[in-house]
């Protein structure tokens, strides 16, 4: 090849050639650009550019419903609206302004040549009437909605105030901004632009455009007669000879928003509960009606106001999922561009938790859409699509009825003298927080979850703190579900079965009660009855007996005998160490050894732990929901059915754990013993005077059942911000799960009830259990053979 | 040999046809005739027309009238008065663009534009110093350089460099970075033209390349966001379209919607209208033009200046006057600089910085300038100087 200066002899002509070989690069490059633009990616930067040329509006949607088991509407969107006014109508400027555009076209001619204050004379000439008729608009806004012009007077001042507020602040923003601008650009701040930038800040800010919210919520009627009202305008100054009229609003700056609002019907329910059956130091011959509220609060959760980052992902995750499970689907719930029709925008409800939260994205509908082509006019429409209904286990009427119960002004749920020895953090009337769940044995589902205290939706928008930083309430938790409490007793049946289902035990054997288990100490694993009364149960405990009277030391042997592996795996065959995925928040899946510990569970514990764990004491906590289902798994001779609170039609999660059916009729028959023989743990209950009463009262059912006193780890706070930490809470978990049926049949039902440091399993949990029987007889899910007394109804 | 003694004889003093110029003047007839038109379809749907035309493109047509008479009263005096008179001018625009930066003058006579003080109101007209300010410079620098040798030293780019360093300290203080960056461009062709040699330019480059960064600190916000804006767009990030990347994802997005053969004026005028494209009778005129064209007429635009600057190219190889020359290739570097740096930001290749697209752009001063470019290659086409008495910058060695 030959050298350029051969090529070209002249050197400024090879440099002259070098500038148009750099020019041509760079021109090429532009080309490749140019082409990538236009052919590779033309189609989809045309739709870019051409959904400006579209104007999409909003259609709402509604959200879904929530149903209870008997088709109840738990939940619904209440078609509700907001009535806003223009923050210059509501300051009053309203009058000023129109008086002056009035007094200005009367006086057409003289304006210009009239002086400031001459003006001033005018207007206020004109102002009174615009003062009246502002003043009439307000008597009509508060007669609508039922209130007074003076409460309306106040709602103005305290948004005038508001927005004061809100302006001074962004002026002070503004400005700092502003300046900070000027210094960077390396300008000073002479007094011209310091004059400039004052004025640049004090241009009015959104809120003083805009209209503001004076009645919120107000009904479908009122919505609407205002609505009709918006249009009309009235004749303020009649026109005469030399005087124009002026015609305006009836109500001035009115706007009538939609406000569609999530509505729960059985949010507060009054329950008429028939104290004839209580326990007889709370017996009264009445009925008494008692109001509850927040009822399912803990399941339904709640709603909030915007959404959140994590709202946002959340969104966006199960857009991703439902794309990859089925394109048409996901074809419906974008728009045609590839707008999400279900995305949130800023004034959006979101579900904030519980049920509202989990089922999010079921329940939120699609909004529809209008697609106006601005340079074509076209318009096409696609209708909303509303959420889709979620129908719950829940009986709501159940649910309301069993909150009843454990409102402590009925007594049940308030420590009673005779509710045992003293407990020096809860004396005589302290209310007592617990939790009861209701199961269908032959389908796990869950007809009532209750957990107290509860709230009321209106604390929850009006005073969150006390629920969320209530250090002993902590009404905020679903104690049914999310709170881990040591088993107690109630483990004894499951255990009892688990042993001989390993070989460790034969259902004919027979073990002596010692009184304490290591036969040199009498300081430790002792039965409760060697602590009480000295005493034992005697020498020849059969499985039935250890049931009936709870023995401690028939279950420390077989918790000797299972030794770590084999108790880790008999919690574990009765639902320990898995979260239930119900759908509504939280859950505490249960623990067996320290929490926190490593390693496989069984690894975790040492054999003074299996010992303890006999009884449901030790390094083990499981809830309320664990407790009903573990029972309900003997009453089904070993088949767990994953409980559930949301049906969906699918079929329940059956799976059969394999146990020992000899010792599974042991175990029930300790059981039925234990709630029916007079020796019973779970039999009666002995008042302050030595008089006995019967806990299970109800007639025409059967009744299995166990009593569990647990011992609890003290609940401890610095509740003051002192720095030291109190003891607010101490003593020991009252725990009774039953198994309930109709007289002469297998268990239909399976409770379990929990009242946090309350004591005796038996004096607090047991009048409860026997009213949760009583209350599943009154809505029908157990047959009614008692004397006709009270039927109430749940009223909303 | 008669036929050599005949081309230079008769040819030698006088006026002669215009040579590969005539390449040069088409090239801008159709860049500014496209230009006419793409700021008729840039106007809203329903403006007003007359003659077919909206009156914003009528006045781009005066403009081009002015323009071409600009180009013929440069074209048509002796060289040597040009030479002359360039010297006293460059000091007075230098003093027009100080007076720009001086504060406490009325608004009347310097209104700022998009927060620039660029422009003096002459009454009749605003005119834009900048503008007439690089024309001043190349005949400047064409001057200084016509007989000398320094500058194939490294000290003698020096007095380069302080010259060029005027012009762009006053204009980036109006702040227009876009026609300051166009200076060093111009600055490197002439240069490179008139024999520096080559190692320096590099060594040159490569130092600028490595202090640019230095730099960045001693950027304003908004210049630093633009850069921070382009970062974020080669990273593919679509969530910057709707703020700081607007105009640079809005201009990509009507290009690639012209396709191939681009879309009917209605259609393209509504989506010209309708996305809202900031200055799209200005800078971003290029992607109007593709919107209209498709890539066919993208590339005619590229094609058009491309023959502009190869016209020139020759034009400059075909004069044997030093000063006509180095003349050519600079009003070429501005030209090609220029026409670079706005396509590049029109099709997301390089940040948006304010600087117009030569002759097609709206505007009168910009329009002026480039048709003045354009008679100043024509006023070399035409003479091809006299017998030389030594080549110049021929200085054998090197590429």
């Amino acid at each position: 090849m030959p050298s350029p200066q051969a090529l070209i002899p002249s050197m400024f002509h090879r440099r002259l050639a070098l500038l148009a070989v750099l020019v041509a690069i760079s021109t090429v490059g532009l080309g490749v650009q140019l082409g990538r633009l236009t052919i590779s990616q033309g189609d989809a930067l045309r739709d870019r550019a051409e959904s400006k040329l579209e104007r999409v509006t909003w259609l709402p949607t509604q959200r879904g419903r929530v149903l209870d088991r008997k088709g109840r509407v738990l939940a619904d969107d209440r078609p509700s609206y907001d009535l806003a006014v223009d923050f210059n109508v509501i300051i009053g400027a309203w009058a000023v302004e129109r008086a002056g555009r009035y007094a200005r076209r009367v006086h057409r001619d003289a304006w210009p040549k009239l002086a400031a204050q001459q003006r001033r004379a005018l207007i206020d000439r004109y102002l009174p009437a615009y003062e009246q008729h502002l003043e009439a608009m307000w008597e009509t806004l508060a007669a609508g909605v039922d209130t007074t012009p003076d409460v309306l007077a106040d709602r103005r001042a305290d948004i005038e105030s508001r927005v004061d507020r809100m302006f001074s602040a962004i002026v002070r923003a503004r400005t700092k901004s502003a300046r900070r601008d000027q210094l960077a650009m390396g300008r000073e701040i002479t007094e011209r632009i310091e004059r400039r930038i004052e004025e640049q800040a004090s241009r009015p800010i959104a809120e003083q455009r805009s209209p503001h919210v004076i009645a919120s919520r107000v009904d479908d009627e009122t919505g609407f007669l205002f609505q009709r009202l918006l249009g009309q305008t009235v004749e303020l100054m009649p026109g005469g000879e030399n005087q124009p009229a002026d015609e305006v609003d009836r109500l001035p700056g009115l706007a009538v928003r939609d406000a569609g609002d999530r509505h729960y019907p059985f949010d507060r329910v009054v329950v008429d509960v028939d104290r004839s059956r209580l326990p007889s130091p709370v017996r009264r011959d009445s009925t008494e009606s008692v109001e509850v509220e927040g009822v399912a609060i803990h399941l339904l959760g709640w709603m909030r106001s915007g959404a959140f980052a994590e709202d946002i992902e959340r969104r966006e995750a199960f857009l991703s999922e439902s794309a990859e499970q089925a394109s048409t689907s996901a074809g419906e719930v974008l728009t045609s561009v590839g707008t999400d029709r279900g995305r949130y925008l800023p004034t959006d409800a979101v579900g904030s938790s519980g049920l509202e939260r989990s089922a999010e994205h079921r329940l939120r509908g699609l909004r529809g859409y209008e697609r106006y082509r601005i340079d074509t006019g076209s318009l096409e429409t696609h209708e909303p699509e509303p959420g889709r209904d979620i129908g719950l286990t829940i009986d709501i009427a159940l649910q309301a009825r069993i909150q009843a119960l454990l409102d402590p002004e009925l007594g049940l749920a308030r420590v009673q003298p005779w509710h045992g020895e003293p407990n020096p953090t809860m004396p005589v009337g302290t209310p007592i927080n617990g939790a009861a769940v209701v199961l269908e044995i032959d389908t796990g589902d869950i007809l009532a979850m209750v957990s107290t205290p509860t709230f009321s939706r209106d604390a929850m928008r009006d005073d969150p703190a006390s629920i969320f930083e209530s250090p002993i309430a902590r009404p905020a938790l679903n104690r049914a579900l999310e709170v881990p409490y040591q088993p107690g007793s109630i483990v004894k049946a499951p255990i009892l079965v688990a042993a001989a289902t390993q070989g460790l035990w034969r259902p004919s054997q027979h073990i002596e009660c010692t009184g304490h288990f290591l036969p040199g100490r009498d300081d430790v694993y002792r039965c409760w009855i060697y602590k009480r009364f000295g005493t034992t149960h005697g020498d020849d405990l059969s499985g039935e007996e250890a049931i009936k009277v709870s023995c401690n030391i028939f279950f420390y042997e077989l918790g000797r005998r299972l030794g770590p592996k084999g108790m880790a795996e008999a919690y574990r065959q009765f639902g320990i160490g898995e979260s239930f995925d119900l759908g509504v928040g939280r859950e505490f899946e249960g623990v067996i050894g320290a929490f926190g510990a490593q390693g496989a569970p069984g690894d975790r514990l040492s054999p003074s732990d299996v010992i303890f764990m006999g009884i449901g004491q030790g390094p083990v906590a499981w809830t309320p929901l664990h407790a009903a289902e573990a029972i309900a798994m003997l009453a089904r001779g070993g088949i767990s059915i994953r409980p559930r609170l949301v049906s969906d039609g699918s079929a329940p999660d059956v799976r059969e754990v394999t146990l020992d059916r000899a010792a599974i009729d042991v175990a029930l028959e300790g059981l039925r013993l234990s709630a029916n023989d007079p020796r019973g743990t779970g039999h009666h209950i002995t008042l302050t005077d030595g008089t006995r009463e019967n806990i299970f009262t109800a007639p025409g059912v059967s009744v299995w059942g166990k009593t569990g006193t647990a011992e609890a780890s003290p609940l401890r706070a610095d509740t003051d911000g002192d720095g030291t930490i109190e003891t607010l809470r101490a003593g020991d978990h009252s725990w009774f799960v039953v198994l309930v049926g109709p007289e002469g049949q297998p268990p239909t039902h399976a409770v379990a009830v929990l009242m946090e440091y309350a004591g005796s399993g038996a004096r607090v949990s047991g009048p409860v259990t026997n009213q949760v029987i009583h209350a599943l007889i009154d809505e029908g899910y157990l047959p009614d053979t008692r004397e006709p007394s009270w039927r109430a109804e749940a009223v909303p | 040999m008669r036929g050599a003694l005949s081309n230079s004889g008769r040819r030698s003093a006088g006026i002669r046809p215009i040579g590969r110029a005539w390449l040069t003047v088409l090239a801008a007839m159709v860049l500014s005739v496209i230009g006419v038109y793409a700021i008729h379809v840039g106007d809203p749907p329903g403006s007003a027309t007359r003659f077919g035309l909206s009156s914003i493109a009528i006045r781009q047509v005066v403009y081009l009238v002015v323009g071409v008479c600009g180009a013929v009263v440069i074209a048509i005096p002796n060289p040597k008065l040009i030479r002359a008179l360039a010297p006293p001018a460059f000091v007075a625009l230098i003093g027009a663009l100080v007076f720009l930066l001086v504060p406490f003058v009325p608004e009347v006579l310097v209104t700022p534009r998009n927060g620039a003080r660029a422009w003096i109101n002459l009454g009749v007209a605003d005119i834009q110093p900048s503008e007439l300010c690089k024309i001043a410079y190349v005949l400047v620098i064409a001057g200084y350089l016509r007989y000398r040798t320094e500058h194939r030293t490294l000290v003698g780019l020096l007095p380069l460099a302080a010259i060029t360093f005027i012009p762009i300290a006053l204009i980036t203080l109006q702040p227009d970075l876009g026609t300051s960056s166009l200076f060093v461009p111009s600055l490197f062709a002439m240069v490179l033209a008139a024999g520096a040699r080559l190692r320096h330019l590099v060594l040159i480059v490569a130092c600028a390349a490595l202090a640019a960064p230095a730099a960045y600190p001693l950027l304003q916000p908004h210049q630093k966001q633009r850069l921070v804006a382009m970062v974020r767009m080669v990273q593919g990030d679509q969530t910057t379209a709707d703020d700081i990347n607007f105009q640079s994802f809005t201009a990509q997005a009507l290009v690639g919607a012209g396709g191939t053969t681009g879309l009917p004026a209605e259609k393209s005028r509504a989506l010209v209208y309708y996305t809202r494209l900031p200055e799209q009778h200005n800078d971003m005129i290029f992607s109007v033009i593709v919107n209209r064209f498709g890539l066919v007429g993208g590339l005619t635009v590229l094609g058009a200046y491309l023959a502009w600057i190869v016209g020139a190219l020759v034009t400059a190889g075909q004069t044997k006057d030093p000063f006509l020359r180095l003349t050519v290739v600079g009003v070429t570097g501005f030209i090609a600089a220029q026409m670079t740096i706005n396509i590049g930001m029109n099709i997301g290749v390089l940040p948006i910085i304010g600087i117009t697209l030569p002759f097609v752009s709206y505007g009168g001063s910009s329009l002026l300038t480039c048709w003045l470019m354009t008679g100043l290659v024509v006023s070399a086409g035409i003479r091809r100087g006299g017998p030389p008495h030594r080549p110049s910058f021929e200085f054998g060695d090197g590429l």
